[in-house]
């Protein structure tokens, strides 16, 4: 057996071998991970870690990666209605941004990750605010929305998100809605 | 033997390639797209119209559409500064003029100028007595001034802004 021969003899099986991997290799598409975003790395279904921006290529169903946005998601908050330390009724609007704070927790934890962080920032925006006397004034919001942030991401930190940029848009109390704004013609 | 030999190292090389690497593509971009090339997961170029060669699965174009994204709220309801109430609509329109600052502006870029327009004009809004808002261009310009410069960071153009419906109501809390 001269090396042609044997040559020959390994040409096939490594040629047949080489199509039925890449063959193989189509139905396990590569994760490509942005800058951006991160992948929740899953192996037998149990958690494995968090990979950073790449490009992986799975070669079994063992492996799973979920890719989350890490980027903000605007939200407008419009007309809370709640009321003060002082039982005075009054009304909050705001814009804010949620974002990922920890992909694996906001990944296992919420379904879809914005729209169920809104219900948890609305009821702790308004108990934050009601411990406050409200006051429309520009140093209030500034504080407001710094009590806000802090509020609402001690609770929002256990789902794995944050909120950052909370902009007070709107702020009234009840002592100036009884007023008629326009007179009486 | 020399074909063997080619043809062998062809298929390993093709092998090599599809698990390390990625097959060449290409992707063509109309004239109204924009692209943020991206190679292992990292920005690396912008690219504009045409036809571009990208190694899939190693690199990735984040395509953004610059064509004007159209704002239209009507029936919003404020408090003013003395306590009573407006209801007010806005229309707007603004572009991507940056396409790697739209990219890592907001999850969907898209919403930008939604919310960087309706939380302005509601601001400026919530600070003006109904005498100041007798004045509606003045009131527009006041929102636009306030929304130029936070859509300029996030990577877009003001293109247009106007209040298209205003109402002074008695009541806040309707």
């Amino acid at each position: 057996m001269n090396f042609n021969d044997v040559l020959s003899l390994i040409f096939f099986p490594v040629a047949i071998a080489a199509i039925l991997f890449v063959y193989y290799l189509r139905r396990f598409p590569r994760i490509y991970v942005p800058d951006y975003a991160r992948g929740v790395r899953y192996v037998g279904g149990s958690f494995r870690d968090v990979l950073g921006p790449g490009s992986y290529q799975n070669f079994t169903r063992r492996v799973q990666i979920e890719v989350v946005d890490m980027r903000p998601v605007p939200v407008i908050l419009d007309r809370i209605f709640y009321r003060d330390a002082l039982q005075s009724d009054s009304v909050v609007s705001l814009g804010a941004e949620v974002l990922v704070d920890d992909p694996y927790l906001a990944a296992t934890s919420l379904k879809n990750k914005v729209a169920d962080s809104l219900p948890i920032v609305r009821d702790t925006l308004r108990s934050a605010l009601s411990r406050g006397i409200a006051d429309a004034s520009p140093e209030y919001r500034v504080k407001a929305a710094g009590d806000i942030t802090g509020a609402v991401n001690a609770e929002l930190k256990r789902h794995g998100m944050k909120i950052s940029n909370v902009e007070i848009t709107e702020l009234s109390s009840r002592s100036t809605f009884g007023r008629p704004a326009i007179g009486p013609n | 033997m020399i074909i063997t030999i080619v043809c062998l190292a062809f298929i390993l090389a093709t092998v090599a390639m599809r698990v390390f690497g990625g097959r060449p593509g290409s992707v063509t971009l109309l004239e109204y797209q924009r692209a943020v090339l991206y190679r292992k997961g990292l920005p690396v170029r912008e690219v504009g119209t045409g036809r571009h060669l990208v190694f899939t699965g190693v690199e990735k174009l984040m395509i953004v559409d610059t064509r004007p994204i159209q704002v239209s709220y009507e029936g919003q309801a404020v408090a003013l500064r003395d306590g009573s109430a407006a209801l007010y609509g806005v229309s707007g329109a603004a572009r991507v003029q940056d396409a790697r600052k739209a990219i890592y502006a907001a999850g969907n870029y898209n919403h930008v100028p939604a919310f960087v327009l309706l939380c302005c004009a509601r601001s400026v809004l919530n600070n003006c007595t109904p005498t100041e808002l007798k004045a509606k261009e003045a009131v527009a310009d006041r929102i636009m001034e306030r929304a130029k410069p936070r859509l300029v960071a996030a990577g877009f153009e003001l293109l247009s802004f106007r209040l298209t419906q205003f109402a002074l109501t008695q009541r806040a809390f309707e």
